[in-house]
């Protein structure tokens, strides 16, 4: 897209575009004139008010990472260690040592210790709940606000409200998304447009962690590569094609729907090589692989995950969701944890480090959490169960306060106390940070305006910078 | 709390008691003077602005501009003003800054005095001269709102241009035409008028020999027409183009979606069942009635009854732990289907709350969901935790007692397998002693061990006869049935306490376990659920329809569900809206609008008919003609107004750029399934025969298990399906949550969401299947083979017939011509050539 185009007029546009040349300029024109808008669900669009951030890398830990484990100190915890609650239940404290970070000595397990070297930028809070201790339910509303009714996704709605800044993306990807647990209702339109949905990357099925994710490194965008055709005798192709329509459109004399199409498929025909090139990070600098733990292992898949998320907010794609898990050790937690924290740890420091280093880290929201998290407590078999009263997410960039540990879990870090947020609330901060009024980016379906946050939701303004 | 307002709250009972016979809106002129001195001045001037009917929003639905509004009080539902009681009423406790979360006037509390005034004025009575009802607008509204009032018959109006009209609807629409000064676009050529049929009618392009023939038709165009449109109506393509319309209304899907995402495998039962009714010609009322009702009608049979799976196909949450919210969950789904499907209202708003907009409170929504708690749904589906719906419905005339058998003759094999393995042990223990001498038993048998070994064989057979022994299953279906009748549940529930007890002891001696019995609902009144939470009931209310029509839902019987009443009253002629939507979903359907444009909301928040008459006449006449679904889309087809070529016409659009006005037949984009028919149909590669059953039941018996067929886990069903079938789009397996990629590219509809009118979008993403899926590179091969087959002089012609139903341009053919000879005239490029047709904007659009 080239802002400095000339403006030509719409006939003169519709002209040119079965004629391979002008045909780029023309998606931009057609943009900026607002022209084909009511086809295009992505055009972007200005937020309510002035905006934070731009866009939104959302790390989701399915499953439930531990609080008390990770981000949530809690030195009394380790009084009443081994403290007998009955049934083999004991209050337990971290098995992994904290220190303090940065300037704001943020206390950080070990499992994060990459990620604790940005202390100073994350704002972390500690005093997150929600409704339900359950899995699915509350993995969907994490992710739509709903755990009863079909809600569009976060992301959806996102996109619906901003539309996205390069329309030879989706709007919205989701990175090794897996199918159980809500499947991809938790990255679904539901009643907004489909454009609006998640385009996954990389899905997977297999709600146990016995099953790995889609390699990344294999993975290839359906319906990008034509297996029939080159690059050239697709654009011959597509010439004759567009030169059919123009000539349709002409005796049209008006058809939205028409012109639509035809900025589809010259935006499909960059897709189809920008899309994947997004995805491909063979060619980044070996030093850029190596921040993200790339062709290292345990982080050769998250890193890419990462990697693909600043390259695609780097290139105007809207909303990013990377889903790591199972985060769930009802048993041997002390197994389960460093596993995952290892596959994520270093990456997601990376991640931070190249936003900030490529400019990018202000305008770009980054959200790690859980769909709930655990009690302190240990059972029979040395896991924590479920804990929806507690947990803790934290955010980075985005105009959000960093160095800042926000609200308090009772002192053994089971139930949150102290201003308290609740899951409705962070999704209206998010909103917020975009510049979006999350009671008036509503959708009418079936006679009533719905908002993600439904009837609830406050915007925590202790969180921004 | 101050003493001084408990002593003024019991002074205050005790003047509530003597003169609650007094105080009605009359009070002695005492009385109302102070409330003219003292506290009408502080309403009008702290008040007002927010409360009162003048104001410009009112806030929390609350007006104490008159003595009923003061009382009734707003959204809260608690009272405001109690007469004498000054505690219990609310706008104190909001005046006395006491609440936090409820202080008014919002900006500053009243000094005490005048607080002081306001509770002497309510312990004294709350003597108010202000008389009338409170209504808030749009309860105004909802009270005279057209949707409620019956279809009435309109004098047929009169228009200029005599010549145009061909039936009734035209002189609706052409009278509204020339009211504004507009004049309807000329006839359609027959060339787009029968592709636009055809598509229409039955998802599919026509084929060339069809437009041969009726371009050929020396008739008249409407006679020549009308043949098209029978032979259109006639064949099983149209029902499975109009099913597919009302499977989008009826949220089909074939898994339980939601959390715990289970397979249906008899959903696609329903399925066929719709198609075939439309085929059939189905009058829509007993359509409406089989779906609610199947089961309870006189002449039920399987179809009917496969019928109901209309309301146990919606999305389940599987794993809520709560049996009862469950259930209310269930029942909210099956509410909701029915009364957005069939009425266009979103009663299921009235779970928590009374209706906003629609004059539906919640009693009427526990009313009808008392109808549906009391039916028992069968979904056949295993689950991880409630099992309530692991049942199917067994077809056939003995299917329940043909279930019987099977486990009588199963138990009886489990018997004689039991008596086998003791027969066996014996045998063996008799072997052990010879193995350990080192004897070779099967040599030097000892006699006792020999007599053992023929018992052993003589029992295997028996085994072997009493397996065999077992019948077959009957085939099954999702349907739903009543529930049990409290007489009956008395006698069930002491069955599961005796299941219970063998289940332990079973359990305690280490055999194998029997899976219990489900649990069914009994038949009875649901309570109210205070603002919807499960763990707030209110009291119980009588099964009934929805109380906002003129006429009574027949009267429920103490052992009946209700739901054969609740057809009734659906389908009753008197009801204003069931006849009215369907016509306009139809309507929405062929000219891509409905005269109601919000096809799945006739309430207040839905839009206003843009030919009200024009609806009434329709509905009436569709109720007349015995709710003939043909008869009507025939009707409308053969319109004028329907037969108007597309074209634009820059005045009209200027200042009816919707066509709300029918100057034209607009172009509409084609959905996904129609698309992926159409490329099939035109490679010849569509097979139109009904494929058996569905893919979902096929995979869902490869898992042993049914407890593992969750969709997702360990990649379960995604590699199982084979997405590429040869068959209409209709029959690809529709499993909530992984729908076919084609098809939710091209905004296929969520299967969890009643969709009378679907949002098609325009993205990237289509373009890209179109360009490079293999299954367009492959129809567009066997498509140019089709076209090289003719005469080199033919072949442009015919494949603009084939794939656009038309002849090209000059210009179109001189660009065809330019293409090919740049390209050379292979195979290859003819291929390019016909995927070009297929992508291109046309051939997704009805002109």
């Amino acid at each position: 897209m080239n802002p400095k185009a000339p403006r030509l007029n719409r006939r003169e546009a519709l002209r040119q575009a079965g004629c391979g040349f002008g045909s780029l300029a023309l998606a931009g024109l057609m943009q900026q004139s607002g022209f084909a808008a009511a086809a295009n669900p992505l055009t972007a669009k200005a937020p309510h008010d002035s905006p934070r951030a731009k866009n939104v890398i959302f790390l989701f830990m399915r499953g439930g990472p531990s609080q008390v484990d990770t981000f949530d100190y809690k030195p009394e915890l380790t009084k009443r260690h081994e403290e007998d609650l009955g049934g083999g239940r004991r209050y337990y404290q971290s098995p992994w040592k904290f220190k303090r970070y940065g300037e704001c000595g943020l206390p950080v397990s070990e499992l994060f210790a990459h990620t604790a070297q940005h202390a100073d930028d994350l704002c972390v809070i500690n005093s997150m709940h929600t409704d339900i201790g359950n899995h699915p339910q509350a993995i969907l509303q994490m992710n739509t606000g709903s755990f009863q009714f079909v809600r569009p996704s976060v992301g959806s709605w996102i996109v619906h409200g901003l539309g996205t800044e390069n329309q030879n993306l989706p709007g919205f990807l989701t990175i090794n998304p897996d199918f159980s647990a809500g499947g991809a209702r938790k990255y679904g339109c539901a009643f907004l447009p489909s454009a609006t949905a998640g385009t996954a990357i990389a899905p997977y099925g297999g709600g146990d962690s016995s099953i790995l994710p889609a390699r990344l490194k294999d993975f290839q965008i359906p319906h990008t590569e034509n297996a029939a055709y080159d690059r050239r005798q697709q654009r011959e192709q597509l010439d004759f094609l567009q030169s059919l329509n123009r000539q349709r459109l002409e005796r049209d004399q008006a058809n939205p729907n028409l012109e639509g199409i035809i900025q589809s498929f010259e935006t499909a025909f960059r897709m189809q090589t920008d899309l994947p090139e997004l995805l491909d990070t063979e060619n980044e600098p070996a030093h850029v692989h190596k921040r993200y733990g790339i062709n290292v292992e345990p982080t050769d898949n998250f890193g890419r995950a990462c990697l693909i998320a600043r390259r695609a907010v780097e290139s105007g794609v809207r909303f990013v969701q990377l889903n790591l898990g199972f985060w769930d050790q009802h048993t041997k937690i002390e197994e389960g944890h460093p596993k995952l924290a290892s596959q994520s740890d270093l990456p997601i420091a990376g991640l931070l480090t190249d936003l900030k280093e490529r400019g990018l880290f202000d305008e770009t929201l980054v959200v790690w959490t859980g769909e709930f998290g655990r009690p302190p407590i240990y059972n029979k078999n040395n896991g924590r169960d479920h804990n929806n009263l507690g947990f803790t997410t934290w955010l980075a960039g985005g105009g959000t306060k960093g160095g800042l540990r926000y609200g308090q879990t009772d002192e053994l870090g089971y139930k949150a106390v102290e201003q308290k947020v609740h899951l409705h609330d962070l999704h209206a901060t998010m909103l917020h940070t975009l510049g979006l009024d999350h009671e008036r980016l509503t959708f009418r379906y079936g006679g009533r305006d719905f908002r993600l946050t439904d009837v609830h939701g406050r915007v925590v303004t202790d969180l921004l910078a | 709390m101050p003493r001084s307002v408990s002593t003024l709250q019991c002074s205050a009972i005790v003047i509530a008691v003597v003169m609650s016979g007094t105080y009605r809106g009359s009070a002695d002129s005492a009385d109302i003077d102070f409330f003219e001195r003292k506290i009408r001045p502080v309403l009008v001037e702290q008040c007002y602005d927010c409360h009162s009917i003048g104001a410009e929003t009112i806030k929390a639905d609350f007006l104490l501009d008159t003595r009923d509004g003061i009382r009734k009080g707003g959204v809260s539902g608690r009272d405001a003003v109690i007469p004498g009681d000054v505690a219990g009423s609310q706008l104190i406790e909001a005046i006395r800054y006491q609440n936090e979360e409820l202080q008014m006037p919002p900006n500053h509390a009243l000094p005490e005095s005048v607080v002081a005034d306001f509770e002497a004025w309510i312990a004294m009575g709350a003597p108010d001269p202000r008389d009338g009802v409170s209504k808030l607008p749009r309860e105004i509204a909802a009270e005279h709102h057209w949707a409620w009032k019956r279809p009435v018959r309109h004098d047929r109006p009169d228009v200029a241009n005599k010549d145009w009209p061909r039936d009734t609807v035209d002189h609706f629409v052409l009278a509204k035409l020339e009211a504004n000064a507009m004049a309807p676009n000329p006839d359609a050529d027959r060339r787009t008028l029968i592709r636009r049929a055809t598509l229409e009618l039955t998802g599919l392009p026509p084929r060339p020999e069809n437009i041969a023939a009726f371009l050929a038709d020396s008739r008249p165009d409407a006679d020549a027409f009308a043949e098209v449109v029978d032979r259109l109506l006639a064949s099983p393509e149209f029902g499975v183009r109009w099913a597919r319309h009302w499977l989008d209304v009826a949220r089909f899907g074939e898994s339980s979606g939601y959390s715990r995402n289970m397979l249906y495998p008899y959903a696609w039962r329903y399925r066929n069942y719709v198609i075939d009714s439309f085929n059939a010609d189905k009058p829509f009322d007993r359509f409406i009635q089989e779906q609610i009702a199947g089961d309870l009608l006189p002449d039920a049979t399987d179809e009917t009854r496969i019928g109901t799976g209309f309301l146990t196909i919606g999305a389940k949450t599987f794993n809520e732990g709560n049996e009862l919210l469950f259930h209310l969950n269930s029942a909210d789904d099956q509410i909701d289907v029915t009364c957005r499907a069939f009425l266009a209202l979103t009663a299921n708003c009235s779970r928590c709350h009374d209706h906003k907009y629609d004059p539906i409170p919640t009693k009427d929504y526990y009313a009808m969901a008392g109808i549906f708690l009391s039916s028992r749904n069968l979904a056949g589906s295993e689950t991880n935790v409630r099992n309530e719906h692991s049942e199917a419905f067994p077809l056939g005339e003995n299917g329940w007692k043909q279930l019987d058998d099977i486990a009588a003759a199963k138990k009886k094999a489990d018997k004689e397998q039991a008596y086998y393995m003791e027969l066996v042990k014996i045998r063996n223990d008799l072997r052990k002693p010879l193995v350990d001498q080192g004897i070779d038993w099967k040599k030097a048998p000892t006699p006792e061990l020999a007599d053992a070994e023929a018992k052993v064989q003589a029992q295997q057979a028996v085994v072997k006869e009493t397996k065999a022994a077992i019948p077959d299953p009957p085939d099954f279906a999702m349907a739903v049935v009543e529930g049990l009748t409290e007489a009956e549940a008395e006698g069930f529930a002491k069955k599961l306490e005796e299941e219970k007890a063998l289940i332990a002891e079973l359990k305690k001696a280490k055999k194998p376990a029997i899976n219990p019995t489900p649990k069914r609902p009994t038949i009875q009144d649901s309570p109210v659920y205070d603002k919807g939470l499960f763990n707030s009931p209110l009291d119980p209310v009588t099964r009934s329809g929805l109380s906002l029509f003129d006429y009574e839902t027949p009267p429920i019987g103490k052992t009946e569900s209700g739901r054969r009443q609740l057809a009734d009253w659906v389908v009753d002629s008197r009801n204003p809206l069931t006849a009215r939507v369907f016509v306009n979903r139809v309507w929405h359907h062929l000219f891509g609008r409905g005269l109601v444009e919000t096809v799945d909301n006739f309430g207040l928040l839905g839009s206003a008919p843009s030919h009200p008459e024009l609806l009434d006449e329709l509905a009436l006449d569709f109720m007349e003609s015995g709710w003939s679904v043909k008869a009507l889309i025939r009707r409308l087809v053969l319109t004028r107004t329907f037969a108007q070529s597309s074209t634009y016409h820059s005045q009209y659009a200027a200042t009816d750029p919707d066509n709300t006005m029918l100057w034209r037949f607009a172009p509409q984009l084609l959905e996904g399934e129609v698309i992926r028919d159409s490329i099939l149909a035109v490679s010849d590669h569509l097979d139109r025969a009904r494929p058996d059953g569905s893919q979902v039941l096929e995979i869902s018996k490869q898992q042993v298990l049914g407890r593992q067929r969750e969709i997702g886990r360990r990649d379960y069903y995604q590699k199982d399906v084979d997405w590429n079938i040869p068959h209409r789009s209709i029959y690809l397996p529709m499993a909530r949550g992984v729908l076919p990629d084609m098809l939710a590219t091209f905004d296929a509809p969520d299967p969890n969401l009643v969709v009378g009118a679907r949002k098609l979008t325009i993205v990237p993403t289509q373009a890209l299947y179109l360009m490079n899926s293999e299954m367009v590179l492959e129809q567009s091969t066997l498509t140019a083979k089709r076209v090289i087959a003719h005469s080199q002089d033919r072949r442009i012609d015919f494949a603009y017939e084939l794939i656009l139903g038309r002849s090209p341009l000059e210009s179109e053919r001189q660009t065809a011509a330019t293409f090919l000879q740049s390209n050379g005239h292979s195979e290859q490029t003819w291929t390019r050539l016909c995927q070009a047709l297929m992508c291109s904007g046309e051939f997704r659009t009805v002109y």
